[in-house]
C-alpha cells in the first residue's frame, strides 16, 4: 500500500532463526528491508546509533522491530523496556518473536507494552504461514505511525 | 436422699416397738389364787392390807414373766389347807410334805425353803434345853407340822407340859411376849426375823428340819405347778435372783434394796437397748458413710493432684511455648518451652509481669509495643503466622502465635497464648523458595534453549525439501549446515544438563586435598586451550588443605581458568594469576586475568544458566553457573571484580565448608 519499504529490525541471537525470518520475508512479495542484530545490546546500539551503527544510511530507523526474548548481554525484555520508555521509539511497533510460550514471559512482554507476541512454531509450513500473515498484517494492513 | 429417710424410719420403728409389745401382752393375764397365811417374812399381810414378803416378791416376778395375775386369799394356815382342798385357791405356800397332805395336794420337785422348828422364849426365860419344858405351857400353831412334831418329841421325852394351839405364828409370839405362855414353837423362817420385835429369843432347841413347797390341789393345776417349779429352780440357783435377795432382805432385815425390775422398766430397757442398738447401727452406718465419703474425697484429691501433675508435665514437655494472661495483661503461667525460647531462667521472672510489653515490641527498634499489651483475643482467638518476639537479651526471633480467650461461665478471665519459633521454618522456606526459583529458571532455560534448535531443524527440513525440489545446490548445503549446528547445540546442551544435574545429586566422600593440588589438576585439564592461546599462568606459593570432593573442587578452578582463557580477546600477553588471601575470617580464593573483561552492566547475568555474553563464543554458557553451584554447595560466595571492557577481570570466591570443615557441611 505504501510505496516505501518498511525497515524491519530483527534482534535474534540464533543465526538459523534469523535466516528463517529473512527467507520468509524475502519469499513473500512484500517489499521491505531487514536489518539483523544478534543481541540486545546490539539492538540498542542500532537504535541509538552507537558502536558501529552511527551511519544513518546503514542503520535506518526501523518501522517495526522483531524482538527475541532470550539474548546475550541484554535480553529482549530489557530492550523492550528501554524502547517503550523512550519517546523517540515508543511508537515503533515491537513484535516479540520467541520460542517461549511460557505465560510469565507473555505477561511480562505485554506489561512492557509489546505490541504483539508471536511464538515460533515447530512446524515449517506454519512458520512460513505465520511470517506471511505477519508481513501482510504489519506491513500492508496496519497503519503505522509516521 | 432416700437412705436418710430409711434410717429415720428404722429408728422410729425401734422406738415404738416395745410399746406395741406391751399392748399385745396385756390381753388377759391368767388369774392365779394363792392361799396366804401369816408367814413372816415369806408372806404376810402388811398394815396397809397388801400381801408382802419374799414369796410375794417371787410370785410377783413369776407373774410378770408368765403373764399371771396373783390374787391372795388371806387367812390362817388351817384355812389355807381347807381352801386348797376345796379348790378355793390354786396354790398353797409353805407346805411341808406329809403323806396325808400328799393325798390331796401335788408337790413340785423344788422346795421353797428348808425350815425347821424352833422354841422361842422371852429374853428373861432360863429355858435352854428341851428338858426345861417340863410343866410349862407351850404355844403351837394349829395344824403346823412343826408344832405337831414338837408335841410328839416332848411326849417321846416323856416330859409333862401343856400345849396351847394358836392360829398364827404372830399370835404365838404375842402370847409368849405377854407371858400368857412360857414358850412357843414357830418356824425358823418366821422366828429369826421376828424374835427381836417381840423381845424373844431362841432356846436353841431346834428340830425337824424339812422342806416346804408351793403346792396345788391334787390333779389340778399341774401346768401351774411345773411353771412354779421351773422358776423356783432358776431363782434358787441364781444368787442375784429376786427370790434370794428378797429372802435375805426380809429375813435378816438387811437394808439392802431389792432389785425389783418392773415390767415397764424391762420394756424400757429393751427399748433403750434396741434404741442404742439402732443408734449404734446408725452410728456404724454413719461412720461407714463418712469413711466412704472420706475415701472418695481422698481419691478425688489424689486424682486432682495427679491431673495437676499431668498438666504440668504436659505443659513442660510440649515443644510449643505457652503462657497465660489475666485481663490486665499480667502473665499467670508459662511453661518450660516459653522460658527457653524467651531466654529466661525462672518462671518467677515472667509471672505477674506484663509480658507483652517485654516480648512484643516495635519491629523497628525494639521499644515496647503498648498496643498489644492487654487486649484479649476475640471469640475465636487470633492467629499470627509471622511476628517478631523479643528475648530477654534484646534479640528477636520470628514466631507463629495463637491467642485464645480463657472463659468461665461466659466471662472472659484472660487468655492463653502459644507460640513456636519459626526461624528454622523461615530459613527452610527461603531455601525452598530459592530452590524453586532455580528449578523454574532451569526448566525455563531448558525449554527455551532446547526448543530453539528444534525450531531450526524443523524449519530447515522444510526448506531442504523445497530446495531439493528446486535443485538449488547451494541452499541445500546451507540448510544442512544450519541443521547440523542446531543438532550439535542440542547435544552439548543435553551433556551439560546432565553434568549440572549430577552436581546436585552425586556426593563423593570428603577428602583432604591441598589448594596447589587442585590448581594443578585444573591446569592439566585445560592445558590445551592455554597452550593454544599462549596464556601464562602464575600460581601463588601459599598452600592450604581443603576438605571436600576433590573432582568437584578442581572443577571450580578448571572452569574459571577455561573461562579466562576463552575471553582473552585481543590481549597480546595473556596472563592468569591464581591465589588466595585472607579477608576477615574468610580465606578468599581468586582467579585473575588480563583479558577482555566484562561490561559492568552485564556482570549480574554471567552466572545464569546457559547465559553467554557472546553468542559467537564456544560452549553452552554453563561454566560459570556450574562454578556458582559448587561454591554454593560449600556455603561460599562467588563474585566478580572487573573494571569493565578490556580491563581484565577477577573472580573471587570463598569455600567455608571446605576450608573450615567443622563449621560447615
Amino acid at each position: 500500500m505504501q510505496g516505501e519499504p518498511i525497515v524491519v529490525l530483527l534482534a535474534e541471537d540464533d543465526p538459523a532463526h534469523a535466516e528463517i525470518v529473512r527467507r520468509n520475508l524475502e519469499g513473500s512479495r512484500i517489499a521491505n528491508r531487514l536489518e539483523h542484530v544478534s543481541d540486545g545490546q546490539a539492538a540498542l546500539d542500532y537504535l541509538y546509533r552507537k558502536n558501529g551503527f552511527s551511519n544513518p544510511s546503514r542503520s535506518p530507523r526501523p518501522g517495526l522491530i522483531l524482538l527475541d526474548l532470550r539474548m546475550p548481554k541484554v535480553d529482549g525484555l530489557e530492550v523492550l523496556k528501554i524502547i517503550k520508555a523512550d519517546p523517540a521509539f515508543v511508537r515503533i511497533p515491537v513484535v516479540v518473536l520467541t520460542t517461549s510460550a511460557v505465560e510469565t514471559d507473555i505477561a511480562r512482554a505485554y506489561d512492557c507494552h509489546a505490541n504483539s507476541y508471536l511464538v515460533k512454531p515447530l512446524d515449517f509450513s506454519k512458520f512460513s504461514e505465520l511470517m506471511e500473515t505477519f508481513g501482510y498484517y504489519w506491513m500492508i494492513w496496519n497503519q503505522n505511525p509516521g | 436422699m432416700a437412705r436418710r429417710y430409711i434410717h429415720a424410719g428404722i429408728l422410729l420403728c425401734l422406738l415404738l416397738w416395745p410399746a406395741a409389745l406391751a399392748v399385745a401382752e396385756n390381753n388377759g393375764p391368767r388369774s392365779v389364787r394363792v392361799g396366804a397365811f401369816n408367814y413372816y417374812p415369806a408372806l404376810f399381810q402388811d398394815t396397809d392390807g397388801a400381801v408382802k414378803g419374799f414369796y410375794a416378791d417371787l410370785l410377783g416376778e413369776i407373774a410378770a414373766r408368765e403373764n399371771l395375775k396373783i390374787e391372795y386369799v388371806y387367812g390362817s394356815w388351817a384355812e389355807g389347807l381347807q381352801r386348797i382342798r376345796s379348790g378355793e385357791v390354786d396354790v398353797l405356800t409353805s407346805v411341808a410334805y406329809t403323806p396325808e397332805r400328799d393325798a390331796f395336794m401335788d408337790y413340785p420337785e423344788t422346795p421353797l425353803l428348808t425350815v425347821w422348828g424352833e422354841l422361842y422364849v422371852p429374853l428373861s426365860s432360863d429355858m435352854d434345853s428341851i428338858l426345861k419344858v417340863r410343866d410349862k405351857t407351850i404355844a403351837v400353831m394349829k395344824n403346823d407340822y412343826n408344832g405337831a412334831y414338837f408335841v410328839d418329841l416332848v411326849r417321846k421325852f416323856n416330859l409333862p407340859c401343856r400345849f396351847v394351839e394358836m392360829a398364827e405364828f404372830d399370835d404365838i409370839f404375842a402370847a409368849v411376849a405377854a407371858g400368857r405362855v412360857d414358850a412357843g414353837v414357830v418356824n425358823s423362817t418366821f422366828g429369826v426375823p421376828k424374835q427381836r420385835a417381840y423381845g424373844l429369843r431362841s432356846t436353841g432347841v431346834a428340830f425337824n428340819p424339812f422342806d416346804i413347797y408351793f403346792t396345788v390341789a391334787q390333779g389340778k393345776n399341774g401346768e401351774l405347778l411345773a411353771l412354779l417349779d421351773r422358776h423356783l429352780k432358776e431363782s434358787r440357783r441364781r444368787q442375784d435372783s429376786v427370790y434370794l435377795q428378797s429372802q435375805r432382805k426380809w429375813q435378816y432385815g438387811s437394808v439392802r434394796e431389792i432389785v425389783v425390775v418392773p415390767r415397764w422398766l424391762i420394756l424400757s430397757a429393751v427399748a433403750l437397748g434396741i434404741l442404742s442398738l439402732g443408734t449404734g447401727a446408725f452410728v456404724f452406718l454413719l461412720r461407714r458413710r463418712v469413711r466412704k465419703a472420706t475415701e472418695v474425697i481422698l481419691e478425688r484429691e489424689a486424682n486432682l493432684r495427679q491431673s495437676a501433675e499431668m498438666i504440668e508435665l504436659l505443659l513442660n514437655s510440649t515443644a510449643e511455648a505457652i503462657y497465660g494472661l489475666d485481663l490486665q495483661g499480667r502473665c499467670t503461667l508459662c511453661n518450660a518451652a516459653c522460658l527457653r525460647m524467651l531466654g529466661y531462667e525462672k518462671t518467677e521472672e515472667l509471672i505477674g509481669t506484663k509480658i507483652h510489653g517485654r516480648i512484643r515490641r516495635s519491629p523497628a527498634d525494639g521499644t515496647p509495643d503498648a498496643g498489644t499489651e492487654s487486649s484479649p483475643p476475640g471469640r475465636d482467638g487470633t492467629h499470627v503466622v509471622d511476628e517478631l518476639l523479643w528475648r530477654r537479651d534484646g534479640t528477636s526471633f520470628p514466631a507463629e502465635t495463637w491467642s485464645y480467650p480463657l472463659r468461665r461461665d461466659g466471662l472472659v478471665l484472660g487468655s492463653v497464648v502459644t507460640f513456636v519459633d519459626i526461624t528454622l521454618r523461615k530459613e527452610t522456606e527461603e531455601d525452598l523458595k530459592e530452590k524453586n526459583a532455580e528449578i523454574e529458571r532451569f526448566t525455563y532455560t531448558v525449554s527455551h534453549d532446547l526448543k530453539s534448535p528444534l525450531v531450526t531443524i524443523k524449519t530447515f527440513l522444510g526448506y531442504l525439501q523445497q530446495d531439493l525440489a528446486s535443485g538449488e545446490e547451494g541452499r541445500v548445503q546451507r540448510d544442512i549446515g544450519y541443521m547440523e549446528t542446531a543438532v550439535d547445540k542440542m547435544a552439548l546442551l543435553l551433556d551439560e544438563l546432565l553434568r549440572m544435574s549430577r552436581l546436585g545429586r552425586v556426593v563423593h566422600t570428603s577428602v583432604p586435598v591441598t589448594f596447589r593440588d587442585l590448581v594443578e589438576e585444573a591446569l592439566a585439564a585445560v592445558a590445551g586451550p592455554l597452550a593454544e592461546k599462549g596464556v601464562k599462568v602464575q600460581v601463588a606459593d601459599e598452600d592450604l588443605t581443603l576438605y571436600g570432593d576433590r573432582r568437584r573442587l578442581a572443577e571450580i578452578w578448571q572452569n574459571l581458568i577455561e573461562n579466562a582463557a576463552k575471553y582473552m580477546g585481543t590481549q597480546q600477553e595473556p596472563h592468569i594469576e591464581i591465589g588466595m588471601e585472607t579477608l576477615g575470617a574468610d580465606r578468599v580464593f581468586y582467579v585473575r586475568d588480563n583479558g577482555m573483561g566484562i561490561d559492568t552492566r552485564h556482570q549480574e547475568k554471567i552466572f545464569g544458566l546457559f547465559e553467554k555474553l557472546d553468542p559467537e563464543s564456544e560452549g553452552s554458557g554453563l561454566g560459570l553457573a556450574l562454578v556458582k553451584r559448587i561454591v554454593d554447595l560449600h556455603k561460599g560466595k562467588l563474585w566478580l571484580v572487573s573494571e569493565g571492557c578490556g580491563l581484565g577481570c577477577c573472580f573471587r570466591f570463598t569455600l567455608p565448608a571446605a576450608t573450615n570443615p567443622q563449621g560447615g557441611a
